[in-house]
């Protein structure tokens, strides 16, 4: 398995664990943050994880993976700021996980432009 | 120039060269608002310490079920109800004004009793409970029932007397166990006389006062507080704390929140409120020498005995507002029976409790003039040399930048146009109005100062808000449009010639415009009045987001403080509660609750073990969360 499509993975556990996570928070009570907009905000920011490492698992298409390694990261880092004013501190775990799945990801698309330049030459 | 009373009782008790009696502070009671009598909020309880408070477990809690959030057709609750030890049980009052009868070691419960209150905010602007009050008869009658009492008043003005150990009504207390005091309400009866604040018990009185509805007229009805006998609920005394020739055209001066008591001395002290309207005072010029206040009174005549005013001429709504603590202290090797008094304005009045004489001195100060029409200021105001003032209300607060940056220079702008020059600036129709610092919640709120009689060590927690007012000619009112909220918004004040607007300084998304911290924990040594040690308080939170805890939080509710050398108290915007190192200020233990824990907590001993309760309720000043819990902490069993 390339390293892009483990980080892909890698990713997407992350997500999967951080959004899992910040649903929890948002609906237990004595959290301290049951119900509130900024709990909302961590999961919907989370989902948006989500959805791009599960994107980046099935797509092949370099534009598109680009697009979703920009949405990886923004929603990663803004997962993460959110995770840390609510005090999530799991979820805050989570993302910087994920944040290094994500390096590995991107180092997948080094590797594979690198290959198709030595193939084309 | 001091304004006040001096006579009496207190020359009574120096002429006859009586010994001043101590106050009594071994036994570990809560079974008041303050937990005691004399307000110290303090327990002589040991098990939990210091040492080892981290291990807190919490043994039991319950939710009660009476909560509103206000989205509804019932107004939202406002909860700040002590939980009262006594009889072995635990008693509480619910903002649906029923009482409960608590098992404390388990929370099951006992009895239940309602009021079947209407539950219409017919004077405040949610339904406020603080609790209930408790009496118990020094010669009980054997196998009648009402030996033991608990009262809880409503928003209606009906003060309830249940019997404490089956919470059936007292017959025999007043009509078949409800005593109406809209029955007094013959002045300016805009509005009902609403018993939110339990009654203070001292022996077989029970002190009355009332809560009104703020800013809306000029004339209100006029202050009064009661004394009713505790069994019969028959009317013993009143006290008018307006001047009779002016009643009609004014109102208000009304005690609303707990009074204290010193019973060896016979004397009860009452915090009063400003007169109305709040912010304009041109309909009474006069000398209304209770007002803004701190009152001592004769408990069997309800006589004067001595009155400190703190704001001359009040046109702030800086009501005093929190029961006076009282204490022996030791300055200079003299042992002096004091009094605490703080303030919304963030000074802590300290005056000799026999005689209402300075401890340390208190001057009259030059403060500002202003030039609205019909008003007539106060040439100067009291200032204490010491304690130090809370917070720093001689200068205008600084702009928080990052508020500022965030609102594109939102804040610096709304700044520069507050007139500020000083917090005794008079209101203003002029630019954006006048600052209020510290704003009407004040400085300290109701919880009032707790102290440690051991160290001598006084305890209040404080907050840190701006508030602009201005006011409106009737015109201009007329043709604003906005809607008030809870101690927020555009009030009309009718009957006078200016509406007025109270706002918060934020910024677009709802920050603070004014620099951190936001509020405070703040120790004295009450030998020098020097602050020992001051903290920021808590974490500010808003749409579930935590502000850092050096930034601190506003607060409401007061401190509690034991033997143990540990301070609890919720208080605070984030919904925890936490204890304190009396020493040091360090903070040793943390929970998170339902809500803000805008009450005073209970500590009690039951079948030998020391117990921590908060009633967990919200309240919307500090934000739109709500609760009904009542938790109880301890350490785990066989520590």
């Amino acid at each position: 398995m390339s390293n892009g499509r483990v980080g892909a993975y890698g990713l997407g556990l992350a997500a999967a664990v951080g959004l899992g996570l910040a649903l929890y928070t948002y609906a237990t009570p004595l959290t301290g943050v049951t119900g509130t907009a900024g709990a909302a905000i961590a999961i919907a920011l989370a989902t948006a994880v989500l959805v791009s490492a599960v994107g980046l698992v099935v797509s092949r298409r370099p534009g598109w993976r680009n697009v979703l390694h920009a949405l990886a990261f923004v929603a990663l880092v803004g997962t993460a700021i959110a995770a840390f004013f609510l005090h999530e501190w799991g979820v805050l775990v989570a993302m910087a996980l994920g944040l290094m799945a994500l390096l590995v990801s991107l180092t997948g698309i080094g590797a594979r432009t690198h290959s198709r330049t030595e193939v084309s030459g | 120039m001091r304004h006040g009373h001096r006579a009496g009782l207190a020359g009574l008790l120096l002429t006859a060269g009586l010994a001043a009696p101590a106050l009594a502070q071994d036994t570990a009671r809560w079974d008041t608002f303050h937990g005691q009598l004399n307000a110290q909020k303090y327990s002589p309880l040991d098990q939990i310490t210091a040492d080892n408070v981290d291990q807190l477990e919490k043994v039991w809690e319950i939710h009660t079920g009476d909560i509103s959030d206000g989205t509804g057709d019932r107004p939202a609750t406002v909860w700040s109800a002590t939980p009262i030890y006594a009889n072995a049980t635990l008693y509480i009052g619910t903002p649906f004004y029923r009482i409960l009868a608590l098992d404390p070691a388990t929370g099951e419960e006992k009895w239940s009793f309602d009021t079947h209150s209407s539950l219409e905010a017919l004077t405040q602007p949610a339904l406020k409970n603080r609790g209930v009050a408790y009496w118990a008869a020094e010669d009980p009658a054997e196998g009648e029932t009402c030996q033991k009492i608990v009262y809880l008043g409503t928003m209606d003005a009906r003060l309830f007397a249940v019997d404490a150990d089956t919470g059936q009504p007292c017959a025999g207390f007043a009509d078949n166990g409800v005593f109406d005091l809209n029955q007094f309400n013959d002045t300016n009866a805009r509005w009902p006389l609403s018993l939110l604040q339990p009654p203070t018990v001292v022996g077989d009185h029970l002190l009355l006062g009332w809560a009104g509805k703020d800013w809306a007229f000029a004339e209100a009805p006029p202050g009064s507080v009661f004394s009713l006998n505790a069994r019969t609920g028959e009317v013993e005394w009143v006290l008018p704390t307006l001047p009779e020739d002016i009643r009609e055209k004014t109102g208000t001066a009304n005690v609303w929140t707990a009074m204290s008591a010193d019973e060896e001395r016979g004397l009860v002290y009452l915090p009063i409120s400003s007169p109305s309207p709040n912010y304009w005072g041109g309909n009474r010029t006069e000398s209304i020498p209770l007002a803004t206040s701190t009152t001592a009174v004769d408990i069997e005549t309800g006589d004067v005995v001595w009155s400190r005013q703190w704001v001359h001429h009040d046109i702030w709504d800086y009501d005093t507002n929190s029961a006076p603590t009282l204490v022996d202290i030791t300055v200079d090797g003299t042992t002096i029976p004091a009094l605490i008094q703080a303030t919304k304005q963030g000074f802590l009045f300290v005056v000799n409790r026999e005689t209402g004489e300075d401890v340390w001195p208190i001057e009259e100060r030059p403060v500002p003039s202003g030039a609205v029409p019909g008003e007539v200021y106060a040439p100067t105001q009291p200032f204490p040399t010491k304690p130090a003032p809370l917070l720093d209300q001689s200068t205008k607060p600084d702009v928080w930048w990052i508020a500022d940056a965030v609102g594109f220079g939102e804040c610096s702008a709304l700044f520069d146009r507050l007139h500020y020059d000083g917090m005794y600036s008079p209101p203003t129709t002029e630019g954006a109005g006048v600052m209020a610092y510290p704003d009407s919640s004040g400085g300290v709120q109701w919880g009032g100062v707790a102290f440690d009689p051991e160290s001598q060590t006084a305890i209040v927690n404080t907050s840190h808000i701006v508030q602009y007012i201005q006011l409106f000619s009737r015109a201009d009112y007329d043709t604003h449009t906005g809607g008030s909220g809870n101690e927020s918004g555009f009030y009309p004040q009718t009957g006078a010639p200016f509406g007025m607007s109270l706002k918060v300084a934020m910024n677009w998304l709802g920050m603070p415009c004014w620099a951190p911290p936001f509020g405070e924990l703040v120790a004295i040594d009450m030998h020098t009045g020097d602050v020992s040690w001051r903290r920021p308080m808590g974490a500010s939170q808003k749409y579930g987001f935590y502000m850092p805890e050096s930034l601190g939080s506003p607060t409401i509710g007061g401190p509690a403080v034991t033997a143990g050398g540990v301070i609890f108290i919720g208080a605070s915007m984030d919904a925890k509660v936490r204890a304190y190192a009396l020493s040091d200020g360090r903070e040793l233990w943390e929970d998170i609750v339902e809500a803000p824990a805008v009450s005073v907590p209970a500590v009690y001993e039951h079948q030998g073990r020391e117990y921590v309760a908060f009633a967990v309720g919200g309240n919307t000043i500090l934000k739109d969360q709500v609760g009904d819990q009542v938790v109880v902490y301890a350490l785990p069993e066989g520590r």
